[in-house]
């Protein structure tokens, strides 16, 4: 349980892992991790952006290392981690979410290609 | 702080491809002291000094029901009564054997995520056992034998003694094709070396090192495993540099998200910039907590991924990681192609 906002946490999800961290625990701790936990977490969400854009979505930093996720038409849901994100785009979306999805494949080819020629 | 969870091994295999009889002798080993064992089936013989919890087969659905995101509340019911037994103290590991149709990725996902379990045990591998003489025949009338395989850590292949030459390559050679992470030991009569069989058969930090060979050395054999490919594949992957862990982690939960059940298995070692590797490990949507290790102990500093399919093409993974190379900061290379 968050000793801040009291929500219950069953699960840690595999994504949240940090570097040093013992891998049997089931506990997160605040401190010095807590600093590289957030910078992970917006990292995350600068990634999570790029690929929600071609589902007309966006994420934003909520606190306590969660996820916004919202729709053009000002539809927001609060998700806890990324198997949250994935299932509440999908409702958002009205459409599969899938990373082998050529079109997304496309679209993310383009964006690299034209990174790629930046760089 | 360092915990201290309870393994638990699971034991599967085909009807009749010799579990009991491995189990019979392998549990006589010092190391399963003050161990249990949890039968699928009642009618098991009770070992010395061994706890005996039968258990029959219940599932309960969660979430959208797909197959291994169903927790098996009998076995949840059974590691339970070992925690409240006023000896579970002593308890140094459990082994779970189930039938022969089993599939092993519920009782994976009932350890990791049921809320008073994942405190107190941790999945110590997955053992199948193959029977040489009937595999050949099996193979393709029944699926549940090929997950079994693929999501093994170790095989175990009986009855080698039973079958020429010819039949064991063949045995060997689809055993790869189907899953080329795993080891593969060869028991006769139930005997076999099972010091180097409990090594190999351990997802715990400690013994992370013996997860590095076999997840980054991708089988020659597979060469010409073409001949035995079914509609399972593995697929392993590297990259050109550093992967980065966070774009990695988004990438992976959409396909698991997305395709998770077609997922059977991945493995695999991660550079991802930093002194050691991550090494993963997951069974269908299930991903175990990744270990961070501190240093690459003597290996090529190099990304090895093995991902076991069915019903995903290979060129679709690369396409997608392709797509993705912005992200991930590298170009993925498909190793077995």
């Amino acid at each position: 349980m968050c000793v801040l906002c009291g929500e219950l946490i069953t699960q840690i999800h595999w994504t949240d892992k940090l570097s040093g961290e013992d891998e049997q625990s089931t506990t997160i701790v605040g401190g010095a991790s807590q600093r590289t936990r957030t910078r992970d977490h917006h990292h995350r969400v600068k990634i999570l952006n790029e690929v929600l854009e071609f589902y007309g979505l966006n994420v934003r930093y909520w606190a306590g290392n969660r996820y916004m996720i919202s729709d053009r038409k000002g539809n927001s849901v609060l998700c806890t981690n990324l198997s949250e994100v994935w299932t509440e785009a999908q409702n958002l979306a009205g459409q599969p979410v899938d990373p082998t999805d050529s079109r997304l494949v496309n679209h993310l080819s383009l964006i690299g290609d034209v990174k790629g020629n930046m760089g | 702080m360092k915990t201290d969870k309870i393994p638990a091994f699971v034991v599967t295999g085909f009807l009749g491809s010799g579990k009991t009889t491995l189990l019979q002798k392998m549990l006589r080993h010092g190391r399963w002291r003050n161990s249990a064992l949890i039968v699928n089936e009642f009618g098991q013989a009770s070992i010395d000094h061994h706890l005996l919890n039968a258990a029959a087969e219940e599932l309960s659905l969660i979430g959208g029901g797909c197959a291994c995101c169903q927790k098996r509340e009998d076995l949840a019911r059974e590691l339970s009564k070992l925690i409240n037994r006023k000896d579970s103290q002593i308890l140094t590991g459990v082994v779970i054997e189930t039938t022969g149709l089993a599939d092993p990725a519920p009782m994976v996902f009932t350890i990791l995520t049921d809320p008073m379990l994942q405190h107190h045990f941790r999945i110590g591998g997955i053992l199948t056992t193959v029977d040489s003489v009937n595999y050949p025949r099996q193979t393709g009338n029944h699926p549940e034998l090929s997950k079994q395989i693929s999501l093994a850590d170790v095989i175990v292949v009986t009855k080698r003694d039973l079958v020429d030459s010819v039949t064991e390559e063949q045995v060997f050679g689809r055993i790869r094709a189907l899953n080329p992470t795993a080891k593969i030991f060869i028991s006769e009569h139930g005997n076999m070396d099972f010091n180097a069989l409990f090594a190999a058969l351990d997802w715990s930090a400690e013994t992370s090192g013996n997860i590095l060979p076999h997840a980054i050395t991708v089988d020659k054999k597979l060469e010409n495993s073409h001949i035995y490919q079914t509609e399972t594949q593995s697929v392993s992957i590297s990259f050109d540099g550093p992967i980065d862990w966070s774009a990695f982690g988004v990438w992976m939960s959409m396909l698991l998200f997305a395709r998770g059940e077609h997922v059977l298995r991945v493995k695999g070692i991660l550079d991802v910039g930093n002194d050691g590797p991550v090494v993963l490990n997951g069974v269908q949507h299930i991903i175990h907590p990744p270990e961070h290790l501190s240093d690459w102990s003597g290996h090529d500093r190099q990304t090895r991924i093995t991902f076991i399919l069915r019903g995903i093409h290979a060129e679709e993974m690369i396409n997608s990681l392709h797509a993705f190379r912005h992200l991930l900061g590298a170009r993925p290379i498909l190793l077995n192609a």
